[in-house]
């Protein structure tokens, strides 16, 4: 921030008296402060008509009137005159000063005895010490820090250095406020360095960022800048964002310009690895005192992983939505083909809370594995097996053989769940499992694969031992359930089904593929 | 006679189950169901095979594979069709934007009429 300076008044002001031969000097070398209060000075004195005013009294008047600090010290350092501004700042009369050194009026400045050494090379070189920073306190205010900038020039008579003449300029609020300031930036940089959330301050003048905490810094492998704010950090940035949303960009940027507060996702491509993440920004103008937008300061936040969670999300949603009205179409499939084969309504309620349940269990299955994980046909026959207490370890007649963890395909895993349903059912009613003296065997195997084939399991259902019932006693629904082995499962699995009624039992031979990515590690 | 009455129909549904029922509903509609394909193999053999349909009902996701090679055949043949699909609309290839979507489960009602809507029948 720049506050600019008061008007100066032209040299001219300060009338034809001859300045260069007092120890002020020349009006040319003066600050602009003394050049108008002398000026002031000089206007308030001047009478209606000339004469001008004596060399004397303008002096006398400057030195009162002046809101600098204007002392005069002795050879010995002694104060010989202050001014009225100098003898505030110290907070003691302007008399109380006469006779005494500083050391002994301000023993509460920072320094005092060498600053009182330094001053004594003045009286013995007669060389000035100007833009002198002194702290401390005064008798004024002892418990205040202050600051000053001060400036010494040796007072000549001859070629004798009678005196210092001293200038003193009160700077503590500007002390102040600067160190606020620092420490203000110091604050926002601890918390910016601090932050997973990128911030980053752009200057349009050089188009070019001043800061960039550190993720950004390290995404576009920029060293930090050393002087702080405003050094621009000099690197390809439009270059690191993906070709497709540098468009947005830009817009952006000129958006924002114009006083708007942006919110946009864009893609940034990672130096080196050439990853590309994805960054939500939000840009906000920041306005010179003139409301003139100089910087575009910014917060991004690294949303990748919340992307794709999202996508994820919605993708599963989807495949929820599918699934579940694809169910509730089978369910009204289902209960359509069962009341077809349906005696009467008990029999109906009957035969289609069965298939019901069969369509739960592998529900409860499919919703129990993750990702791409497949549900095994062992863990599919044994639930089948369970819900009619026919698992090995509970009914003796049962026996099962083969790998565990084959893994089946999704599609047309509720249809072969119902084909293994109605083998299981028919032999709970008419086969194996109603008659003490029979068996049911189980058996399957993945089948060698030559390359570039899909891996397929072969599956056997042998009962054993069976008097198989009159042609009366099979009623309408083993056919239907026959339809879904023999037609359903080849239709929706590509399978081969080979299903017979022998003498001595149901004989059913499966082939069908299963699934490809897993199951040959599963099956080893 | 009903909407569909004599009409040639191609069903495309990966699930035995629906695909039977929807071949039973439009034969009891009088609708001559020429072929039932599980996949986009089945259809398109259907397909070559001559059993060209008037109009056909495409299950837009066919075990995981999606049917748009079977639209891209019937629409290349100028047979009008319909997905059906588990899915929203919305996830659905533009480029068949302009066939009528229904939402499963199917009901006949709403099939019947989207398919005379195809042929250009009155939905009856």
């Amino acid at each position: 921030m720049h506050v600019p300076d008061p008007p100066v008044p032209a040299v001219t002001a300060l009338g034809d008296y001859d300045w260069a031969s007092t120890p002020l000097g020349a009006p040319a070398g003066w600050s602009p402060a003394l050049r108008a209060a002398v000026a002031e000075s000089l206007a308030a004195r001047a009478p209606a008509d000339p004469p001008a005013p004596s060399a004397a009294a303008a002096l006398d008047a400057l030195f009162d009137a002046a809101p600098l600090g204007l002392g005069i010290w002795d050879r010995e350092l002694r104060f010989v005159r202050v001014n009225a501004s100098l003898a505030q700042m110290n907070g003691l009369p302007p008399e109380a000063h006469i006779g005494f050194t500083p050391r002994e009026l301000l023993p509460d400045i920072a320094g005092i005895d060498a600053l009182m050494e330094r001053w004594r090379t003045i009286v013995d070189t007669g060389e000035p010490w100007l833009d002198v920073e002194v702290h401390g306190g005064t008798p004024a205010n002892s418990d205040k820090q202050r600051s000053w900038r001060e400036h010494f020039f040796p007072i000549r008579s001859g070629d004798r250095v009678v005196g210092i003449g001293a200038v003193v300029e009160e700077t503590t609020e500007r002390a102040r406020v600067e160190a606020a300031l620092r420490a203000s930036e110091a604050r926002f940089r601890e918390f910016a360095e601090a932050s997973s959330d990128v911030l980053w301050l752009f200057d349009m003048d050089s188009a070019q960022f001043e800061y960039l905490s550190p993720p950004l810094r390290k995404l576009y492998g920029v060293a930090a800048a050393a002087s702080g704010r405003g050094a621009p950090l000099r690197f390809d940035w439009r270059a690191s964002i993906v070709e497709e949303d540098r468009e947005v960009a830009a817009t952006t940027l000129r958006r924002v310009r114009q006083g708007e507060r942006v919110t946009h996702d864009f893609r940034a491509r990672i130096p080196g690895s050439g990853k590309v993440r994805w960054l939500k920004n939000t840009a906000f103008p920041l306005r010179e005192p003139d409301g003139r937008v100089s910087h575009i300061g910014g917060i991004a936040q690294d949303v990748t992983e919340e992307r794709d969670t999202a996508a994820r999300l919605q993708m599963l949603i989807g495949e929820l939505q599918h699934r579940t009205r694809n169910l509730m179409g089978v369910i009204q499939a289902v209960a359509e083909s069962t009341l077809e084969a349906s005696a009467d309504l008990a029999d109906f309620a009957r035969a289609f809370s069965a298939r019901l349940d069969a369509l739960s269990r592998v529900q409860q299955l499919l919703s129990r594995i993750e990702g791409l994980e497949r549900v095994g046909f062992d863990q599919l026959l044994r639930s089948e097996l369970a819900a009619f207490g026919a698992l090995p370890e509970e009914d003796a007649r049962v026996s099962l053989a083969g790998p565990r963890g084959v893994p089946l395909r999704s599609g047309g895993i509720q249809t072969l769940a119902l084909a293994l349903h109605e083998l299981i059912t028919n032999s709970v009613k008419y086969g194996a499992l109603s008659q003490p003296g029979a068996t049911l065997s189980v058996r399957w195997a993945l089948l060698p694969v030559a390359a570039g084939e899909r891996p397929r399991l072969r599956f056997d259902w042998e009962e054993r031992g069976v008097a198989m019932p009159a042609r009366d006693d099979s009623p309408e629904r083993v056919g239907q359930g026959r339809e879904l082995i023999e037609r359903a499962v080849p239709y929706q699995l590509e399978a081969t089904v080979d299903y017979a009624l022998t003498a001595d039992g149901v004989r059913c031979a499966m082939v069908l593929p299963v699934s490809q990515t897993l199951a040959k590690g599963a099956a080893a | 006679m009903t909407a569909l009455a004599g009409l040639r129909v191609l069903v495309v549904e990966d699930e035995y189950l629906l695909a039977r029922q929807l071949e039973r509903a439009l034969r009891r509609d009088g609708a001559d169901v020429v072929a039932v394909a599980p996949s986009v193999a089945a259809a398109l053999a259907a397909l070559a095979a001559g059993a060209l349909p008037d109009v056909a009902v495409l299950d837009l996701n066919l075990a995981g594979e999606k049917a748009y090679p079977v639209a891209a055949a019937l629409r290349a043949a100028a047979i009008p069709f319909a997905f059906a699909s588990g899915y929203d609309a919305a996830d659905r290839d533009p480029a068949y934007a302009d066939a009528p979507h229904l939402n499963k489960p199917l009901t006949m009602a709403t099939l019947r009429g989207c398919l005379a809507r195809l042929v250009g029948r009155a939905a009856g």
